[in-house]
């Protein structure tokens, strides 16, 4: 017996030991294996075979509408700006895609008119409809409003380009196989029953609107220094509001100043500033920040309220603001502006280390948008080593936020990442070049990080067209029904049944190696499979079969060739040498042209085509491995046993 | 010389004379590619789609449902099984049947889990045209005076806008007279389609028949009369396999038969490039002809059962391919035809061991699964059959033409006469 027999059945032996190794944690499920176990990764079943979580989001699509109306808005203060026409165009919260123009010049009002009426009304499919202006509007506004059919269409491929979106963000985040699919105004995502950590994370990237917009921060404006006169600061140290209902919501009132690096005036501005902290809110409000499941309200509430553990500032002010308005006209924020709240971190020597929020008074008009984005990467910023997150902007973008930066210089630009300020830094010049970077916020540097992957994997997918809600969330059992799974089983084992038959039967002695062969190729498989935690899918099992197809058309290449030579008069040693060398050169290129089909399945397909296409990949590799080397042991075996025989049994 | 006893499943020694009968076997392929053309657009004419797409590629409607036991009132739970067959027996096509659970309030504010099902199908309505739209026309008399706008069927639900408000209430007695049952106005709806569209002054308001999801439940609470079967919801869902997906699988076949083609000409030569590509064409075309002529249900696993029908046709023409480059450097002196009719006769026997393995495996699978396990199965005993075929009668005469027509057979192979010889020596030195 030669030696390198010896060391390749040993070598064997070994990767079956590890092979069965590596597929423990799959088949033995429920923490029964000890903790010194070295392999933790198992094989997740897909949907159709182990079911998931169901999730049913909402999406607002008027948010969309209001955006094409905000549009608008930019198109008609250029052409204003363009014909030299004094006018203000505003975009009013109700009804949806409502746009106002209030001339400062009656008598431009006809031509006004009629150039909207050419550039927006004339086609089969007008864009914009008039409507009568609200009371409270001034005489002679004209009030326009996105035209219904046009809104409905903007919704429906909104719905559309959202279930795209989503699509996406599951497929970067590495989830085989999930559903989505629309049903009605709403999106159902299916994810396959991961593990909850990593559902938890699925959804939260689902969910993100990654909305990026900038916009230009109105300082210095009077409805702010009203603001800030009325809720007053007793200075000290605390800082503490003046205002009853301020002070006892712990909000502060505060002014910042700056001055423009090319020496410009000195700029004043001032903002609301409120801390995180657990509030007694009315069950509204509790549903509104989502701090309970609207199931759960009535167990929840004590004495009409619902206690929150952490309700952050930012909603704080916003209520705030909403009940001062409600009770003076005077604190209605005006048409053309917004609030708009950042978070900040407390200073590391801060004796409170709760999280802030600060309030912006920003230009409701979008100056530039995610759209504009040619792609993102996640950098280190090289003087605070923080991560960060660059984005270049496309051709458009880049011209749009040049102008942009060059009109404001001495102001400040916010950019708001899902309606939240991330940042609001003041222009110094024009920036050319298109790129801008955003830096994560945070005390932690792992949470910074993933945070910024997340971010990245977000802006890369595109921004989502409109908000989602998650409306419900439930369990469904696999797709294939589990009666279906059962008689599936049953006639795997049938199958493996008459294959060994088959084999067995016409080959002999070499079936039953056809038959090992086989079983070995499967358990190399699977281990590969468990080893990328992959997902497993009945096109992934079509994949397997085929692949399993494969290994016995090898095997029976193999055992023809050994007969050919055989007849041919050559003597056992020699026929197997000459069979294997013989059918090598078939079973490679045979294999080779599939991975070669599987590696382009898996670069352009996606869903259920690139599960077929990685488990096609692992087993072509498994199929030349198993075929030419386990096959050859079991053989080199046969031959080596009885030295001098004259005839196999094949 | 020993004697060597070996079980055959087809004896040694064949000589089947392929190639002279290989025009009829081409034609035969392009009959049969007509025909498949031929059956989807009969199919298109006759049922109104090209196959019998499932609610994968073209949606349909989402309805799921809980099960309470008529003598407690408790819910309860119902086999997955039981309900697929008896919507079976039904004559319902295409279902797709799975567990759901989900969370319920209960009147007491305490949350309990219910074990649902969520039932797919992909019909989208169970309203007759003609009886919608006689329904439509008696809706939009009676409410002339509402200023109708729009009055459109979608599925089972009336999308009505008009200038004045049309109560819930008032639609009803004109459902009931055109022979359709009207579904009440949940709060929310009621909340949604009360109140103008601010602007526009327009209502937008929606009626609901009752359809699929009240024809449903009929069926269920016929064959399980214990049972009181509820609908807790129902609506049309799009489908799983996008544009996008079905562009991406599209391009990516095409691409990977390119990939094929591109590899066969390096590995072999160009002369065996085309021969694999129509085969695999071919048999795909082939399985989507029997899909088609059968009207068997088309759900994406069905597509990845023509990728494993493509893949094992590819294989099974490479390893053809793979004898006869062999025999053509052995048999220098034989004629092409020769070498491809020997070097058929010599794989038949692995071919039809092979064949029938896998034929076997797959028929257990189609006999025994169920939905879409059996419907793979069946996409694969037909790929077997037409792969097989294909590597014989198809890509080995498109090899065979090409050889004659554009290389008149590479020199080292033809019976050469004498003063040719010169002319060619460089050249078969070259294919070395």
């Amino acid at each position: 017996m030669d030696r390198s027999l010896k060391w390749r059945t040993l070598i064997f032996l070994i990767s079956v030991v590890l092979c069965v190794g590596i597929l423990l944690p799959t088949v033995m499920t429920g923490g029964q294996l000890p903790s010194w176990w070295p392999f933790d990764k198992a094989i997740q079943l897909g949907l159709d075979l182990q079911g998931g979580s169901h999730i049913v989001y909402s999406i607002d699509l008027d948010k969309a509408v209001d955006d094409r109306a905000s549009e608008l808005k930019r198109d008609f203060d250029s052409k204003f700006a363009d014909e030299q026409i004094k006018a203000t165009v505003k975009t009013p919260p109700s009804p949806t895609g409502a746009v106002t123009i209030v001339l400062a010049d009656q008598a431009n009002r006809e031509k006004v008119l009629a150039s909207i009426k050419a550039d927006y009304m004339r086609s089969k499919e007008p864009e914009v409809e008039q409507i009568d202006c609200p009371a409270t509007e001034a005489a002679g506004a004209i009030c326009l409003k996105v035209h219904h059919d046009f809104a409905e269409n903007l919704k429906k491929s909104a719905l559309a380009n959202a279930v795209n979106t989503i699509r996406e963000r599951i497929d970067e985040n590495g989830v085989a196989e999930p559903t989505v699919v629309q049903k009605g105004d709403e999106i159902i995502v299916e994810l396959p029953g991961l593990d909850a950590e990593r559902t938890a994370q699925t959804r939260d990237d689902i969910a993100r609107a990654a909305k990026l917009e900038f916009k230009v921060v109105a300082e210095g404006n009077p409805f702010m220094a009203e603001l800030f006169r009325h809720v007053g600061n007793e200075g000290g140290k605390e800082r503490k509001a003046t205002e009853p209902r301020a002070r006892e919501e712990e909000i502060q009132a505060e002014i910042e100043q700056w001055r423009p690096d090319d020496g410009g005036d000195l700029r004043t501005d001032y903002y609301l500033l409120a801390r995180n902290k657990p509030m007694n809110l009315t069950p509204d409000r509790a549903l509104e920040i989502e701090c309970v499941r609207r199931t759960e309200v009535t167990s929840r509430t004590v004495d009409g309220k619902i206690n929150c553990p952490k309700v952050e500032g930012r909603h704080i002010i916003r209520w705030y603001l909403q009940d001062l308005a409600k009770a003076d006209p005077k604190f209605v924020v005006p048409d053309q502006f917004q609030v708009a709240y950042e978070e900040i971190d407390p200073a590391l020597d801060a004796t409170d280390k709760r999280t802030m929020w600060r309030t912006y008074l920003l230009e409701r008009a979008v100056r530039l948008t995610g759209t504009s984005i040619s792609s993102a990467t996640g950098q280190y910023d090289p003087n605070t080593n923080r991560p960060v997150v660059l984005i270049d902007f496309n051709r458009y973008g880049s011209r749009v936020f040049g102008d942009l930066t060059a009109e404001i210089v001495g102001r400040k630009l916010a950019t708001i990442l899902d309606d939240k300020v991330k940042s609001a830094p003041i222009i110094n010049g024009a920036i050319r070049g298109g790129r801008a970077s955003i830096t994560m916020g945070g005390t932690d540097a792992q949470v910074q990080e993933r945070e910024r992957d997340s971010l990245v994997n977000v802006l890369k997918t595109g921004s989502l067209p409109a908000p989602l809600r998650e409306e419900s969330a439930s369990k469904v059992g696999p797709t294939l029904g589990r009666d279906a799974i059962q008689k599936t089983q049953l006639s795997f084992i049938l199958g493996v049944i008459l294959v060994v038959l088959i084999m067995v039967g016409f080959y002999r002695k070499s079936g039953w190696i056809a038959v090992f062969a086989v079983l070995f190729h499967v358990l190399v498989t699977l281990a590969v499979m468990a080893l990328f935690k992959a997902t497993l899918t009945l096109p992934g099992i079509a994949a397997l079969v085929l692949s399993v197809g494969m290994c016995v058309d090898g095997n029976i290449l193999i055992n023809e060739r050994i007969r050919d030579e055989l007849l041919l008069g050559k003597s056992v040693r020699g026929a197997v040498d000459l069979g294997f060398s013989r059918a090598f050169s078939a079973i490679l290129d045979g294999q080779f042209t599939i991975a070669a089909s599987a590696w382009v399945l898996l670069q352009y397909g996606s869903g259920p085509i690139k599960g077929f296409a990685v488990m096609m990949l692992v087993g072509v590799f498994t199929t030349v491995a198993t075929n030419t080397w386990v096959t050859r042991i079991f053989f080199d075996w046969a031959v080596t046993r009885k030295k001098n025989a004259t005839t196999l049994s094949i | 010389m020993s004697e060597h006893k070996f079980r055959y499943m087809l004896p040694p020694g064949t000589n089947f004379a392929f190639v002279p009968k290989f025009k009829a076997w081409i034609w035969l392929s392009i009959l049969l590619t007509i025909a498949t053309v031929a059956v989807l657009f009969v199919n298109k004419s006759q049922r109104g789609e090209f196959m019998n797409w499932t609610t994968d590629f073209k949606g349909g409607t989402e309805i799921v449902l809980a099960f309470k036991d008529k003598a407690t009132g408790a819910y309860k739970k119902e086999p997955v099984g039981t309900i697929r067959e008896t919507f079976g027996q039904a004559g319902e096509e295409g279902l797709e049947v799975g567990d759901m659970t989900y969370n319920e309030e209960t009147a007491e504010g305490k949350e309990i889990v219910v074990e649902g099902m969520v039932v797919k199908t992909p019909r989208f309505s169970a309203l007759k045209k003609e009886v919608a739209e006689s329904a439509r026309l008696a809706f939009e008399q009676q409410f002339a005076d509402r200023e109708l706008g729009k009055v459109a069927w979608s599925g089972d639900r009336l999308f009505v806008r008009s200038k004045k408000s049309i109560k819930n209430e008032e639609v009803a007695p004109v459902f009931a007279a055109a022979g359709l049952e009207l579904k009440q106005w949940s709060p929310k709806e009621m909340a949604l389609y009360g109140h103008a569209d601010e602007g526009t002054g327009d209502i937008s308001s929606v009626f609901t028949a009752w359809g699929l999801d009240r024809q449903y439940e009929q069926i269920l609470e016929k064959a399980l009369p214990d049972t009181d079967v509820i609908v807790v919801q129902s609506a049309g869902v799009g489908a799983k396999a996008g544009d996008k997906l079905r562009h991406d699988a599209a391009k990516s076949i095409i691409y990977a038969i390119f990939l094929i083609m591109l590899y066969l000409a390096f590995r072999f030569d160009i002369r065996y490039a085309p021969g694999a590509a129509f085969a695999v064409i071919h048999d795909a075309v082939m399985v989507i002809g029997v899909f088609a002529l059968t009207w068997t249900e088309v759900s994406l696993t069905s597509v990845a059962g023509l990728l494993t029908v493509m893949g094992y046709s590819v294989n099974e023409t490479v390893i053809s391919f793979d004898r006869i480059r062999e025999n053509e450097a052995k048999l220098k002196d034989k004629s092409i035809e020769r070498i491809i009719d020997i070097s058929i006769n010599e794989r038949l026997a692995r071919t039809i061991m092979t064949a029938s393995t896998v034929f076997a495996t797959t028929l257990i699978m189609n006999i025994f699964g169920t939905g879409h396990v059996r419907n793979f199965a069946f996409a694969m005993n037909v790929g077997v059959i037409v792969a097989t075929y294909s590597s014989i009668f198809l890509a080995a005469p498109i090899f065979l033409w090409i050889s004659k027509k554009y290389y008149s057979g590479p020199p080292k192979h033809r019976r050469v006469a004498p003063v040719q010889s010169v002319a060619t020596a460089s050249a078969s030195a070259s294919d070395e």
